[in-house]
């Protein structure tokens, strides 16, 4: 193996992660001119060449894709994800191969290679509105977001246009619209509860959710190489034509037609480098993962997308004289105020009405009634609230109830149920505190001789008062859409099932409350940016991941104006 | 390492049978043609702990002497009443055979209810068409619906 010379180590930037942020932070930099390195921990996944399964049936799987013990046995964590199936693990990171320490239960879900989860993310594309970003302030916890609306709107925007996000102009305060692609349709059952729940004159509407998928096809989206989703309901297996966006189909293959970007996959990061007299991160140290050689790289500026805990880890990790509780950490509170969504409540019924309509193909998307309490005025005991999914959907009969030639002849032309399908399920806001944290464990290591995290992440009262809310105003609202056999399940699974980890080193205008200033800089060193889910300052109810590339593509820019101008 | 196969071969042969009882040869080829009872078992083996084998395997044997002569009248009739007329073990076996080979018929990829079962539909969704006057489930692959329709009334 030819050792890498120190000019091909020397780059403008470097990009820690390949995800949904990661590709972004690169497409920026690259764009705006900076030779850029992007560094992935997994391996190299081509866009659309390492899609195995992406073509597969069912009776191309073992056991009709049903998973098998061994399966569960051997990742009993990742088995918990409805995504990881056997058409899809090899998106998924082996439990084993980076072991983590639980104080308290926590599911961490993560797919180590080239796009990370963007390849196996649900494609919810919402804005934030400002009921999200003040929430801190007017509630009084955590600390105030140093940014608003406004400040990310353009962002917002500039983000849209790349991706393709589906979804209608629904004018509500609570969900800015943005600029959207044609809407998925909804089910006439839908239809029916959209106006039911509208109908209470309370604030609360049913939407179809945005989603980032391509329903129209544009010279601009042809030119990324993505075609027109072709509803084939089989998205998390990678999709082949680049409809629904990821990492792969699209921020980093525009990256690399700038001719400024090198992709680095099987590169973990150790830690940044510090420069004790320039006061600057001048670089990053990374361990070959097939190797086992440490190289370092260096760069002017630094994006850590790493993914909200390994980005913790990473910073934690980067002790130096200057930072030696971790790098940017003076104010003592990186690692703290980890939050989640709580996934926990469900919600199923059956509607038996619009028994002479059914439905037609596959739709990628989903309804979504967005967050309803709490949003002018304080109103409920427990504080923020939530969002919901919502879908209707009228299905074939699963169990036929026949035998033999009767049974037969129900498999070949299947009938409909008689009744439509409604199902639910609760995205809330959890509140960050600061116990809620991880931290180095002091003596394990991984096989990278890196500390491994432990995660002290729990549910709280605020929590447990959320479902129980959920489940009664759900429950309500069903009752008056006439829905029957409403069942309200209360999942009580592990924070970190839900995929949305953030936290740990929040925005903040202060520096003593905070670890980043307004446009993702570390307060005490500049050249650093986190614009992933670490940076969060609190969690909303809106799925995190378009906010993410807004702050990556804003800070991505701020970056190169800062360089330019001889600032960074 | 793989699991042992807590089957022996009258166990196999069994349920082969219920296969051929549950979804017979007519013009179209049945569970035995189709090779579905080799299905069921492997995944009874691979998928299911010992206490859900455990189960099936004493449910399958009970059954199995009581219906040892080739009596598939009353196979039939028996399975048709497992609820009231089985233990929990034999009406845990039945279940689940029943429900594996359903699933097995739909993914074998041969059947005609493959076609429909597994769909990779390319269409584009409509959330409102008549049902149709037998009641059969519409695909999206008959042409009866365009493939980019008129605009939605969501917009």
């Amino acid at each position: 193996m030819t050792r890498e010379s120190l000019a091909d180590r020397t780059f403008d930037a470097i990009v820690v992660g390949s995800g949904i942020s990661g590709g972004w932070s690169a497409k920026e930099l690259c764009e705006r001119g900076l030779r850029t390195l992007v560094l992935e921990r997994g391996r190299a996944v081509e866009h659309p060449n390492d899609y195995p399964t992406a073509e597969f049936r069912p009776w191309d799987l073992p056991y009709g894709g049903r998973r098998s013990l061994a399966f569960h046995e051997a990742n009993p964590i990742a088995s918990r994800c409805w995504a990881y199936q056997p058409d899809t693990a090899h998106f998924f990171t082996p439990d084993n191969e980076h072991p983590y320490v639980q104080e308290k239960p926590f599911d961490w879900i993560r797919g180590y290679q080239v796009g990370g989860r963007s390849l196996t993310w649900s494609r919810h594309a919402h804005r934030w509105s400002n009921a999200d970003f003040e929430g801190p302030a007017r509630d009084g916890f955590a600390v105030d977001w140093p940014i608003r609306y406004d400040d990310l709107a353009p962002w917002y925007a500039h983000v849209e246009r790349f991706i393709g996000v589906s979804g209608n102009a629904d004018g509500l305060d609570i969900l800015p619209d943005g600029e959207f692609l044609r809407p998925h349709d909804m089910t006439v059952v839908e239809r029916r509860f959209r106006s039911i729940v509208e109908a209470r004159g309370d604030g609360r509407h049913l939407v179809m959710a945005r989603r980032a998928a391509l329903t129209e096809s544009t010279p601009f989206f042809a030119a990324q190489g993505r075609g027109v989703c072709t509803n084939r309901g089989v998205c998390e297996r990678g999709c082949p034509t680049g409809s629904y966006f990821s990492s792969n189909s699209s921020t980093l293959p525009w990256a690399q037609r700038t001719g400024n970007l090198t992709l680095r996959p099987d590169s973990v990061v150790h830690s940044l480098v510090y420069d004790e007299v320039a006061e600057r991160v001048t670089g990053v140290r990374v361990i070959d993962a097939n190797t086992h050689r440490e190289i370092e790289y260096t760069a002017r500026v630094v994006f850590l997308n790493a993914s909200a805990l390994n980005t913790n880890l990473i910073l934690l990790n980067s002790t130096s004289d200057r930072f030696d509780r971790g790098l940017g950490n003076d104010s003592g509170l990186l690692g703290t105020h980890v939050a989640f969504h709580s996934y926990r409540g469900t919600i199923t019924a059956r509607s038996e009405h619009d028994l002479d309509r059914q439905t037609s193909g596959h739709r990628p998307n989903d309804c979504y009634i967005p967050r309803f309490r709490n949003v002018d005025r304080q109103e409920t005991d427990f504080l923020r609230g939530y969002a919901s999914s919502f879908s209707a959907t009228r299905n074939s009969v699963a169990w036929p109830s026949g035998f033999g030639v009767e049974l037969k002849r129900e498999l070949d032309d299947p009938q409909l149920e008689p009744f439509w399908t409604v199902y639910g399920q609760m995205v809330a806001e959890t509140i960050p505190k600061v116990e809620n944290r991880v931290t180095l464990d002091p003596v394990l290591t991984d096989a990278w001789g890196i500390p491994m995290l432990r995660v002290d992440v729990g549910y709280d009262d605020n929590d447990e008062k959320i479902v129980r809310d959920f489940h009664e105003q759900m429950s309500a609202m069903y009752h008056d859409a006439g829905f029957s056999e409403i069942a309200c399940v209360d999942s009580r699974q592990a924070p970190g099932l839900d995929v949305h980890e953030m936290g740990g080193a929040r925005m903040g205008r202060d520096p003593a409350t905070s670890v980043l200033n307004g446009w993702n800089q570390l307060h005490a060193c500049p050249n650093v940016f986190v614009t992933d889910g670490a940076c969060m300052t609190s969690t909303g109810t809106a799925a995190p991941s378009l906010t993410y590339m807004a702050f990556a593509a804003r800070s991505a820019n701020r970056a190169v104006d800062e360089l330019h101008d001889g600032n960074l | 390492m793989p699991r042992p196969r807590p089957f022996a071969e009258d166990d196999v042969a069994f349920i082969d049978r219920i296969g051929d009882v549950l979804l017979p040869r007519t013009e179209t080829p049945g569970a035995v043609d189709l090779g579905l009872s080799k299905v069921v078992v492997e995944t009874v083996t691979a998928c299911f702990g010992p206490e859900e084998t455990d189960s099936y395997i004493r449910g399958l044997r009970v059954l199995r002497r009581r219906f040892g002569r080739r009596d598939d009248a009353g196979l039939l009739a028996a399975l048709r009443s497992s609820r009231t007329s089985f233990n929990l073990d034999q009406r845990h076996f039945a279940a689940l055979t029943r429900q594996l080979f359903i699933e097995s018929y739909r993914h074998c990829g041969a059947g005609p209810a493959a076609v429909k079962q597994s769909d990779l539909s390319v269409a584009w969704f409509v959330g409102s068409i008549p049902v149709s006057s037998n009641g059969e489930r519409g695909t999206g692959l008959a042409g009866a619906v365009p493939a980019v329709p008129a605009a939605s009334e969501n917009r």
